[in-house]
């Protein structure tokens, strides 16, 4: 397995570089996202990653175990999911993290994490990315700049994080304008093997989640240990569209 | 609430779970209050306890011989009165000198203290009726038995003194009272004794003897009185019958038998005259006797009438002789005169003896009222003085009682020993406590946590209580140095519990070597 990533690796290094440089004429090279510095083991695990070696065997069943429930629900298009916490602190991102890794371990689909928590962004950090290009709201503030150069490789094969940027604090009205609805859709028609993840501010305290959740197809919602009392995940959950909601995902945080 | 808790085959998990991510704290917890049992249990005061029991023994085997005769001290709290006697100054003034707490030469305010601090340390109850028993507690096991000791000793002698006293003084106010009493006797009598020299009658019984005088001349009076009218009613019927009665009878004259002869010659003729005629003889020789005797008749007749003519009273016939009836009832006057005589005379003599007597009687009932005031004075005075006089020496025999020490017996029927362990708390029980809290709060604390915290802590919880499906339970992500990282803390909280029972240990070496 390792050979045949590198092999991988090997043929498309420096293929994003050059679609930067191309435009349009990288479509193709995008189509097969590889890494030029694939993460090792211990980095993985430095970035809480799930991976493919026994030590983390456990987690990464369980995001293989909701990659397959997401996929069935999903049917045979790509989709977007939104991931978002009932209450701040509850491991949101991790799972968004983890869940498109392990959408990215098949090697037929790639995935996009988009960092929508305008107001915490963490998830450049945690995957070490120096987001020195912008992000999302450098985006939407000035489209012309060109999507491609805000989307970075994170060193997980086939999956590609597109940070949050400068930090906002009025999120909902970015969520709710055109142009990110545009680029949601335009990112996820570019290719119909790439399933996008939006990791979502949390659901108690303020709508963002909501207005969110209008973007996506499905809303994993993450409930921690000994965090979030019934009730409040029931009113959390009542709020979003129901026919969207996937379910929950309940998470063991330290 | 209640549907959010939770089922009991999710609670025994979750209480693992808990109990390993809390690991730390729940240790800590262990390891804080089992040294603070230990620390406690070092630094914890030792008291030591020393008690001693005393039976009182009240007069018993003289109490029956001495019934009535002498009065023993009734006491119902003996507790009570143990504590008075030994919470008395005296007392305490000498436990501070026996228990050196005199050597640091304490000012009064200091001396007052240790003896507050001694009270509270001195227990006195009543085991039974008559054993009383008195404890007292120090940090010095020696202390605490040389003063219990020495409060048994000193209870015992003031009790038996202040007995000694107490019958001794009751003995010398009674002894007072006799003194005063016997004064207030020998005044009395003597001026009963003056008052009797003054009036002669003024003796006990005077007054009795003269009424009876009195009454017994009253009625010699009497008497006299009633045989006197006898005898004078006597002497009118005597005067009465004298009358009646001639002075002289004439038994038989010739007159009278001549007349009697003729009135039988008479009844023959009237017989003879049935049958016969005057012819007969015997009527012609009865008619010719009649002729004579009535010539007789006439003779004596004229003779009579001669001698009345004549005027001599002398008895004319040889027959005519005194009355002797007259003469009988003559005699009988004469003696009933005598006797009124000397009846009347009888009489006087009582009367006037009756008077002096009535006389002497008005004397003495003049003099009864001094005398009965005096003799009233006299017999109150004695009957006290003899009341004084035998209580004086039932109260003697109290005393003698009492300073033999036979009233009151005090018998130490378990005497003080010298503590060899500490009373109350020890380190064991500290330690236990500890340890016992140590484990059992936090665990308590624990359960509790996750049995009434509502906050989910099972991914089977969501869907049961909120029918939203779930994904998945992602478990927690460790990496290798999370890995190492817990099984450092895990160590460190091993050797943390190894420490606490290091401790445990060195210390109940300590204690053992120190015993030993």
């Amino acid at each position: 397995m390792n050979r045949e990533r590198d092999m991988q690796l090997s043929d498309e290094t420096g293929t994003i570089d050059d679609a930067d440089a191309k435009g349009a004429s990288g479509e193709r090279a995008l189509a097969y996202l590889a890494e030029s510095r694939a993460l090792t083991t211990t980095q993985m695990e430095e970035r809480r990653l799930i991976h493919r070696d026994d030590d983390s065997r456990g987690t990464a069943d369980a995001f293989r175990e909701i990659r397959t429930r997401l996929l069935s629900l999903g049917g045979v298009h790509n989709f977007v999911t939104m991931v978002t916490a009932v209450s701040p602190g509850s491991g949101a991102s991790f799972v968004a993290r983890n869940l498109a890794a392990a959408f990215a371990f098949d090697e037929a689909k790639n995935s996009l994490l988009i960092d929508c928590n305008l107001r915490y962004p963490g998830q450049h950090r945690a995957f070490g990315v120096d987001a020195n290009q912008g992000g999302l709201i450098d985006y939407l503030d000035h489209p012309s700049k060109g999507i491609d150069r805000v989307v970075y490789r994170t060193g997980v094969p086939r999956l590609r994080l597109l940070p949050a940027g400068v930090s906002r604090e009025m999120s909902g009205e970015y969520f709710s304008s055109f142009r990110m609805r545009a680029l949601v859709d335009s990112l996820r028609s570019q290719y119909a093997e790439r399933y996008l993840f939006l990791d979502g501010p949390p659901l108690k305290g303020s709508p963002d989640a909501r207005i969110l959740s209008d973007l996506a197809d499905f809303i994993v919602v993450v409930a921690a240990y000994g965090k979030d009392t019934a009730h409040s995940i029931r009113q959390a959950v009542a709020s979003l569209d129901q026919n969207k909601v996937a379910g929950v995902v309940f998470n063991h945080t330290p | 609430m209640s549907n959010e808790l939770l089922v009991s085959n999710e609670l025994t998990p979750i209480l693992f779970t808990e109990a390993r991510r809390r690991r730390v704290l729940l240790v800590i917890l262990l390891a804080v209050f089992a040294l603070a049992g230990l620390v406690a249990g070092i630094f914890w005061p030792k008291n030591f306890a020393s008690s001693t029991s005393i039976l009182v023994q009240e007069s018993n085997i003289i109490k029956p011989l001495m019934e009535g005769r002498a009065v023993a001290t009734g006491n119902a709290d003996r507790a009570a009165i143990a504590r008075e006697v030994i919470f008395s100054r005296k007392i305490l003034d000498e436990i501070v000198e026996v228990g050196g707490w005199k050597k640091s030469d304490p000012s009064p305010l200091e001396l007052e203290r240790i003896i507050d601090n001694i009270k509270s340390r001195i227990t006195v109850i009543n085991l039974r009726e008559n054993l009383i028993q008195i404890a007292y507690k120090d940090s010095d096991a020696e202390r605490a038995y040389l003063v219990t000791q020495r409060l048994a000793d000193l209870f015992i002698s003031e009790s038996l003194a202040a007995k000694e006293r107490e019958s001794s003084d009751a003995y010398r106010f009674i002894d007072s009272q006799v003194e005063i009493y016997r004064g207030k006797l020998t005044d009395a009598e003597d001026k009963l004794k003056a008052y009797r020299g003054q009036n002669a009658d003024a003796r006990p019984g005077s007054e009795t003897d003269s009424n009876t005088r009195i009454s017994e001349l009253r009625t010699q009076v009497e008497n006299a009185r009633m045989d006197l009218m006898e005898q004078r009613s006597k002497e009118n019927a005597l005067v009465a019958q004298l009358t009646g009665e001639s002075e002289i009878t004439a038994v038989q004259t010739r007159e009278g038998q001549y007349r009697m002869r003729l009135a039988e010659l008479q009844t023959q003729l009237d017989t003879l005259m049935l049958t016969y005629t005057d012819q007969h003889p015997d009527v012609i020789r009865v008619r010719h006797q009649m002729q004579d005797l009535q010539d007789q008749v006439k003779r004596e007749e004229s003779q009579r009438a001669q001698r009345t003519a004549g005027g001599t009273p002398a008895p004319i016939d040889d027959s005519v002789q005194f009355n002797p009836l007259y003469q009988e009832l003559r005699s009988k006057l004469a003696e009933v005169r005598r006797n009124i005589a000397a009846q009347q005379s009888r009489m006087g003599a009582s009367e006037s003896l009756l008077q002096t007597e009535l006389d002497r009687g008005r004397r003495i009932a003049d003099s009864e009222n001094n005398l009965s005031e005096l003799t009233r004075d006299y017999e109150v005075n004695r009957d006290i003085y003899q009341d004084l006089l035998k209580r004086r020496e039932n109260a003697r025999v109290s005393m003698n009682l009492d300073a033999d020490h036979r009233g009151l017996t005090f018998v130490i029927q378990e005497p003080a020993e010298l503590p060899l362990r500490p009373s109350g708390l020890r380190f064991m029980h500290f330690g236990l406590a500890g340890i016992g809290a140590g484990i059992f709060l936090p665990l308590a604390l624990l359960f509790g946590l996750v049995r009434f915290d509502p906050r989910i802590r099972a991914a089977s919880q969501i869907e049961r209580l909120t029918g939203i499906p779930v994904l998945a339970s992602v478990p927690m992500y460790t990496t290798h140095k999370d890995r190492w990282r817990s099984r450092r803390t895990t160590v460190l909280l091993v050797l943390l519990v190894i420490a606490v029972i290091a401790a445990y240990a060195a210390v109940t070496l300590m204690k053992l070597k120190m015993f030993l």
